[in-house]
């Protein structure tokens, strides 16, 4: 049944998202002409056009997975979704990874079009771009940039799995009888209240907790640091940064906390209106 | 087949807030039966439907359905038609005959393939241009075409044309299962009253009147549509 559910998912959003991405690439063309035809009003209208654009690809996104959850959730569409013969940790489940994979689409569109703002900047001369880059990554070794971009990436796949545990959350939460009249608004109130908490909660676990990561050249050491520590030594500056995991263990938690939550008030508080 | 009442509904109470909609409501439905649910506005009509469904899961008392609370078996066998259009505005007929068929393991795609030829209506039409009517046969169509065990019609021909109420009538008795039970809420009790077998009448949220039609003619010597002025006469 997930598959089934992620399949109709996927139709329901790809529209939409199909629409964000051919607007991505048209804006990327604009630019690219832009510099081919060297008209400087033109260069630097596109630019600025590309620099917003590429936010504005992350941040639609963000909206459209949560209007979209709200829409086929609790809207008229949840009369058929809430009716379906399947268990609420699938429908959930179909939900998240669907909405995952459009804001990874929509992160790599944004780092994509940034790519092509700085080869832009280097006036289009591809070669001396990539020489530029390789020239950076051989500063270290590839298995080091591995771990970096395996803990950096990993950093912002929980941290967009949070966000979509918090707003889901907050959402079905706006959906019960005590919150239902002003749904929508509950809802914005409900989500900024929980993510205020909750990050609060990461940033003090994150500085106290005594482990952590410490940056280096030779890679990611697991230390028994904690990031405060770091902060107020008086060698901060030439040691080697610690990035605490506290509060990325406590994201692990929240995730599994939030979900099961959401999952529960489905099951036992759900007031389709 | 289960020897379980088809629904079984005990000391059924649901508020709105501090507005009670349904309270105390107690009620057993055998299978093969057409019932009519009746009663003004807001007398908790369509909260008992999405009660039995699982859209409303917040409620006091019991609901039982071929034995089990409103869970996934229960979606399994029951077949729904709100009032409201639940379909994507984007989607078209054939998309929701795909989700169906995905679904239901009861759903008859050919069927519903052929209602839609019967009915006139273009399987690549997308919902949002289709007017009210046809959104509602689409929405009838996925429904009946299922081999359900309860049947819940929600105000099925509001809105439609007398001409349309009676192609929609036409569609739901000649569709469903005998072995099953079809519940359908209307307004309009002069035009189904010949079909029901069995009335529930609800008002200021409770269960004023839970008999079969026969019997509601022999002790009343009305029919139900006078009953029903009568009752709630304002």
């Amino acid at each position: 049944m997930l598959g089934k559910l992620i399949k109709h998912e996927f139709q329901a959003s790809s529209r939409l998202m199909g629409l964000m991405v051919i607007c991505a690439l048209f804006v990327s063309g604009i630019t690219s002409l832009s510099y081919a035809l060297d008209i400087v009003w033109f260069q630097v209208t596109s630019t600025f056009l590309l620099i917003i654009s590429a936010v504005a690809v992350v941040i639609f996104t963000y909206v459209v997975v949560s209007v979209r959850f709200f829409k086929s959730m609790y809207s008229q569409e949840g009369y058929l979704t809430m009716t379906l013969p399947v268990s609420s940790s699938n429908l959930l489940g179909a939900k998240v990874i669907v909405s995952l994979v459009w804001l990874i689409v929509s992160i790599l569109v944004c780092v994509g079009m940034a790519a092509l703002f700085l080869l832009l900047l280097y006036s289009g001369d591809g070669s001396q771009f990539f020489s530029s880059i390789m020239v950076i990554f051989k500063t270290v070794d590839v298995s080091i940039w591995i771990q970096y971009i395996a803990f950096f990436g990993g950093t912002l796949l929980v941290g967009m799995i949070v966000f979509l545990g918090q707003v889901f959350f907050a959402i079905t939460l706006a959906n019960t009888a005590a919150f239902q009249r002003y749904s929508i608004v509950s809802a914005v109130f409900l989500y900024l209240g929980i993510s205020l908490v909750m990050s609060t909660v990461e940033s003090i676990l994150t500085l106290f907790i005594p482990i952590g990561f410490q940056m280096t050249t030779e890679g990611l050491r697991l230390v028994g640091n904690n990031m405060l520590g770091m902060l107020v030594t008086p060698n901060s500056v030439t040691m080697s940064a610690t990035v605490g995991l506290g509060g990325f263990i406590f994201q692990l938690v929240e995730i599994v906390a939030l979900f099961f939550g959401t999952s529960q008030l489905i099951k036992h508080k759900l007031c389709i209106r | 087949m289960s020897n379980n009442p088809l629904v079984t509904i005990e000391h059924l109470s649901k508020n709105y807030g501090a507005y009670p909609v349904l309270q105390d409501i107690n009620l057993r439905l055998e299978a093969g039966s057409i019932v009519g649910l009746l009663g003004p506005n807001g007398c908790g009509k369509t909260t008992l439907m999405k009660i039995i469904t699982g859209l409303i899961s917040d409620y006091h008392g019991d609901v039982l359905i071929d034995g089990h609370k409103p869970d996934i078996h229960t979606k399994s066998i029951v077949s729904y038609l709100p009032e409201k259009t639940y379909l994507r505005d984007s989607m078209r007929p054939v998309d929701a005959v795909d989700l169906f068929h995905d679904f239901y393991s009861d759903f008859d795609r050919q069927k519903a393939l052929e209602m839609l030829g019967r009915f006139q209506l273009d399987p690549r039409q997308r919902i949002k241009s289709m007017s009210k009517g046809m959104q509602e046969k689409v929405q009838l169509i996925l429904v009946m075409s299922r081999a359900a065990r309860l049947y819940l019609l929600d105000e099925p021909m509001a809105g439609v044309d007398p001409a349309a109420r009676s192609v929609i009538l036409d569609t739901i008795l000649t569709n469903y299962s005998e072995n099953s039970t079809v519940m359908l809420s209307t307004h309009l009790i002069y035009d189904v009253e010949r079909v029901f077998d069995h009335v529930i009448m609800l008002g200021y949220g409770k269960m004023i009147m839970n008999d079969t039609v026969d019997n509601i003619r022999n002790q009343t010597g009305k029919s139900l549509d006078e009953v029903f002025r009568e009752v709630f006469r304002c």
